[in-house]
């Protein structure tokens, strides 16, 4: 699965190291860096971007057994959180958990 | 049970860069106090109260380096005694304190995080030391992408540096409202260790409105909760991944995505946050169809930059 490399090293290099390097980073920088600095503010849309990219990707072309699942029922599913957190007051906890019920029932209902 | 009630803009405000007197004195200072009581009689450490009170009114010029006196008799705590102390209780305070719904939807995520990692192949102990020490859930993700796909360990490393460049600048925005300049440097370098979006929401909005020589330590009492949280809840979904019906299964993994999204949205301050989360969502798929090895790395670049561009654009036309 990891090639040569025992998982554990693989996941310290790829995972743990690749992770605390900008924290890291951030924790020197914030020493001197303005925090409405242009750059910042350009570090953290590309940021922002590459997350929201994640989210596109595994709504759209998911893993494992969420690939069972049609599209539309997850596209739904999708939109349906996002209306339920705007419209419920803001709470993550109310999209994130409607979704997953939606996602669920649409599920039993069309498979 | 206000999540985020207050909204996570609220915690933005600016706050004076050193502790002063005036400051631990002010009502915010008190409350701590009081709250503080409140949790050490609850934890059954009463009696350290009145040497935190007291500690609170000489740590500001001198020894709060949590080292002082170590040695000194318990009748006579030095001031570094003291405010090691203090920090100790503001701590236990900062995991009490931290409400529920927050680790809760963490845990409920790092059930499916933990689901897919059982589906990889990874193991329980591997799974878990991931969630404890990367602790940054998109980063997991694309790791255990990458592991599934038999990635080099480079490509997988430059694709979950990528997804760990947001922490930067919220690393860079939450040490100046924790930083002490007498307090040690390992509290300041526990801080940015764990620093993730539910934490940084949740350290943004709590934190400003405690005495400066504690926040550190209040924000890690709030970090050990939610890192306790997810470790239940990968743990919880790596063992659940194998024997749960397949559509429960993929409902955990549903979970994921939908708190990343809402997370952006939530801690998004303007209107303008919002254009990279809508330009990533965008390019996202079809960067993918493109270039499947690069996509994350592109839509970040091409999607972040694009926003940027068009809001400063959009600013300075704005103004006259």
């Amino acid at each position: 699965m990891t090639g040569s490399l025992p998982a554990f090293l693989y996941i310290l290099i790829a995972g743990v190291a690749a992770t605390a390097v900008w924290r890291l980073l951030g924790l020197a920088l914030s020493r001197g860096l303005a925090e409405d600095s242009p750059l910042l503010e350009w570090v953290r849309a590309v940021s922002t971007a590459l997350v929201a990219g994640l989210v596109a990707r595994t709504v759209m072309f998911p893993p494992g057994a969420l690939a069972e699942v049609e599209l539309a029922a997850r596209v739904g599913a999708f939109a349906l959180g996002i209306a339920l957190y705007m419209l419920g007051g803001k709470r993550l906890g109310l999209g994130v958990l409607g979704a997953a019920l939606a996602l669920l029932t649409a599920d039993y209902a069309l498979g | 049970m206000d999540l985020h009630g207050a909204g996570p803009l609220a915690p933005r405000r600016k706050t004076a860069r050193s502790g002063t007197v005036d400051q631990i004195n002010s009502a915010a200072g008190h409350a701590l106090v009081l709250d503080t009581c409140i949790a050490a009689i609850t934890l059954d450490l009463a009696g350290d109260c009145d040497k935190f009170r007291l500690g609170q009114q000489d740590n500001i010029s001198y020894g709060m380096d949590g080292t002082g006196s170590e040695s000194g008799s318990p009748a006579a705590l030095g001031p570094g005694r003291r405010i090691s102390r203090a920090r100790w209780l503001a701590f236990l305070h900062g995991v009490r304190e931290t409400p529920l719904i927050p680790p809760f939807i963490l845990c409920l995520t790092f059930l499916g995080f933990g689901a897919l990692a059982s589906e990889t192949g990874i193991s329980l102990l591997n799974t878990l030391f991931m969630a404890v020490f990367i602790f940054a859930l998109p980063g997991q993700v694309v790791l255990v992408d990458e592991m599934a796909r038999g990635a080099s360990v480079v490509t997988a490393a430059i694709a979950v540096t990528a997804t760990a460049v947001r922490l930067l600048p919220m690393t860079v925005s939450l040490l100046p409202v924790i930083r002490d300049r007498t307090g040690p440097k390992w509290l300041e370098f526990l801080v940015a260790y764990f620093v993730a979006i539910t934490y940084w929401v949740e350290a943004m909005r709590r934190t400003p409105r405690h005495p400066r020589p504690l926040r550190a330590a209040y924000t890690l009492g709030i970090a050990a909760a939610l890192v306790l949280a997810s470790s239940i809840g990968a743990a919880g979904g790596f063992l659940l991944a194998a024997n749960v019906p397949r559509p429960v299964a993929a409902a955990l993994l549903f979970l994921t995505p939908m708190y990343f999204l809402l997370s952006l949205v939530a801690s998004s301050r303007s209107r303008a946050d919002l254009l990279p989360i809508a330009a990533g969502l965008g390019f996202g798929p079809v960067l993918h169809l493109a270039v499947p090895d690069w996509d994350l790395l592109l839509t970040g670049l091409v999607g972040g930059t694009l926003s940027f561009a068009a809001t400063r654009w959009w600013r300075r036309k704005a103004r006259p």
